[in-house]
């Protein structure tokens, strides 16, 4: 009997003992690749509350809530199926800790280099297992929301300006007659004019636009469809209109200019253009998860 | 999934070990520059009224770097000069000086001409590559208020930017 039980005891032990180093390497795996994503973001966290200057609270709420989105997703990949994230090779380790050499940026922005690099690796590498090649995924969107995006919108802002300009003047008209543009300033009386900067611009959000979209289809692990596509482009019209709004409410006087490009209206203006590209989306996430059964 | 092979194991744990180690130490890096920058206080401004380098040493005071007219010897009427901040805060370039339909513009950037096509986003480029710079070498004067020279020749006037320029760094040592 205690030789059973003896045997029962070691047959157990190594049971576990095997189950365990089978399970440690798969969780060394999404360690790393959490601990990668947290690092990188609690970096840029930190260098943007202590020691950047003040922002706006439109981009303060903005900008967490990418990153909440984007570690959401990142998640939700490694924990709907743990067993499916694969053992990191070597190199990847490799490409984490030489992409992690960025969280010294001295610069809240350029600390997601990081995710651009260690994104880059693991969509191309990582084609064959989807979990992986997600995350890269995530992360290369919110280097681009982060990053890229912002600096393409600084380089080329003259350009897209233009557009941006001509876009808000003739919408502005059907609700300001004696509404005047010159160069990039608009304004409705001689006294008061505002000026768009590329942090004003409509388009500026599109990149937080599909960084939520992607995060989205990702957590509810739905693929880029044409119902997907249709409520992006929904989306970015509606992100595109709530700014638009927003700049024709600042042209009236300097009292509404504060309201909403610093005071409360910012933040509303945030929150909305969250909603915005949040529910489409999420209403066509739910839609097909539990499609509609005809009634008899 | 593929089988583990035994000897990554180690690879992997030791890389999630160092991860951590970066991460504490980054957050550690951020936490002191912010009770430096407590002790001494905010003082990253961007410097103001440095002089209009026109390349080849010659440098131009602020104050007298306005819109003038430089006569180039090859050509009947002068060619026009401004100058721009080289930077996307201040106002669009392209809206500065009434070029005429067939006249020639070149922007130049410390004695570097930029051409005219992509110059405005090469300016931007430039500035926030200044500051990127500034950035990461740590500078209390990040120095990145710079201008530009935006010039625009006339039609029928063959010179080049460097003609152009040769005369205003002339004009320049001459007020001197």
């Amino acid at each position: 009997m205690v030789e059973v039980l003896t045997r029962c005891a070691s047959a157990s032990l190594i049971g576990r003992a095997r189950a365990l180093t089978s399970f440690l390497p798969v969780h060394t795996a999404s360690w790393s690749l959490l601990v990668f994503s947290a690092g990188t973001v609690l970096s840029a966290v930190l260098q943007r509350h202590l020691l950047e200057e003040t922002q706006t609270t439109q981009h303060l709420v903005e900008f967490n809530v990418g990153e909440a989105f984007g570690l959401a997703a990142i998640l939700s990949l490694m924990l709907s199926g743990p067993h499916k994230i694969p053992t990191l090779a070597g190199s990847d380790i490799a490409v984490l800790l030489l992409s992690a050499l960025a969280w010294f940026v001295p610069e809240q922005h350029g600390v997601y280099l990081a995710m651009t690099l260690a994104g880059s690796w693991f969509l191309l590498k990582s084609r064959s297992h989807p979990r992986l090649a997600g995350i890269g995924q995530i992360w290369l969107a919110l280097s681009v929301y982060e990053l890229w995006g912002k600096l393409l919108f600084k380089i080329a802002y003259q350009a897209i300006e233009v557009i941006e300009v001509g876009m808000i003047y003739r919408v502005g008209r059907l609700f300001y007659t004696d509404l005047g543009v010159e160069g990039a300033s608009l304004s409705v009386r001689p006294d008061w004019s505002i000026v768009i900067l590329e942090g004003c611009s409509s388009f500026h959000n599109l990149s937080l636009t599909v960084l939520i979209w992607l995060s989205i289809l990702k957590i509810a692990e739905q693929p880029a469809s044409q119902t997907a596509f249709r409520a992006l482009g929904m989306s970015a019209c509606l992100v595109v209109a709530i700014n638009l709004t927003r700049i024709l409410l600042m042209v009236p006087s300097r009292e509404t200019f504060i309201f909403w490009h610093d005071g409360a209206g910012s933040s509303v203006v945030a929150l909305a253009s969250v909603l915005a590209a949040i529910a489409p989306i999420l209403l066509g996430a739910e839609r097909r998860t539990c499609p509609l059964s005809p009634r008899t | 999934m593929p089988a583990q092979p035994a000897n990554l194991t180690p690879w992997a744990r030791s890389g999630l070990a160092l991860l951590c180690l970066l991460m504490a130490v980054s957050v550690g890096v951020r936490i002191y520059a912010y009770r430096q920058q407590s002790v001494s206080g905010t003082a990253v401004r961007e410097a103001a009224g440095a002089p209009v380098d026109l390349g080849k040493g010659v440098l131009l005071p602020r104050s007298v770097a306005q819109h003038r007219s430089v006569q180039v010897s090859s050509c009947r009427e002068p060619a026009s000069v401004e100058f721009v901040q080289a930077s996307p805060y201040g106002s669009d370039p392209s809206l500065l000086g009434v070029p005429r339909p067939n006249d020639h513009v070149f922007y130049v950037y410390r004695g570097w001409n930029l051409g005219s096509r992509f110059a405005t986003a090469s300016l931007n480029a430039i500035y926030f590559t200044r500051r990127a710079y500034a950035r990461l070498a740590m500078q209390k004067l990040p120095a990145t208020d710079d201008m530009a020279v935006k010039i625009i020749v006339p039609a029928d006037c063959d010179a080049s930017p460097d003609d152009v320029l040769a005369a205003l760094r002339r004009e320049a040592r001459s007020s001197d």
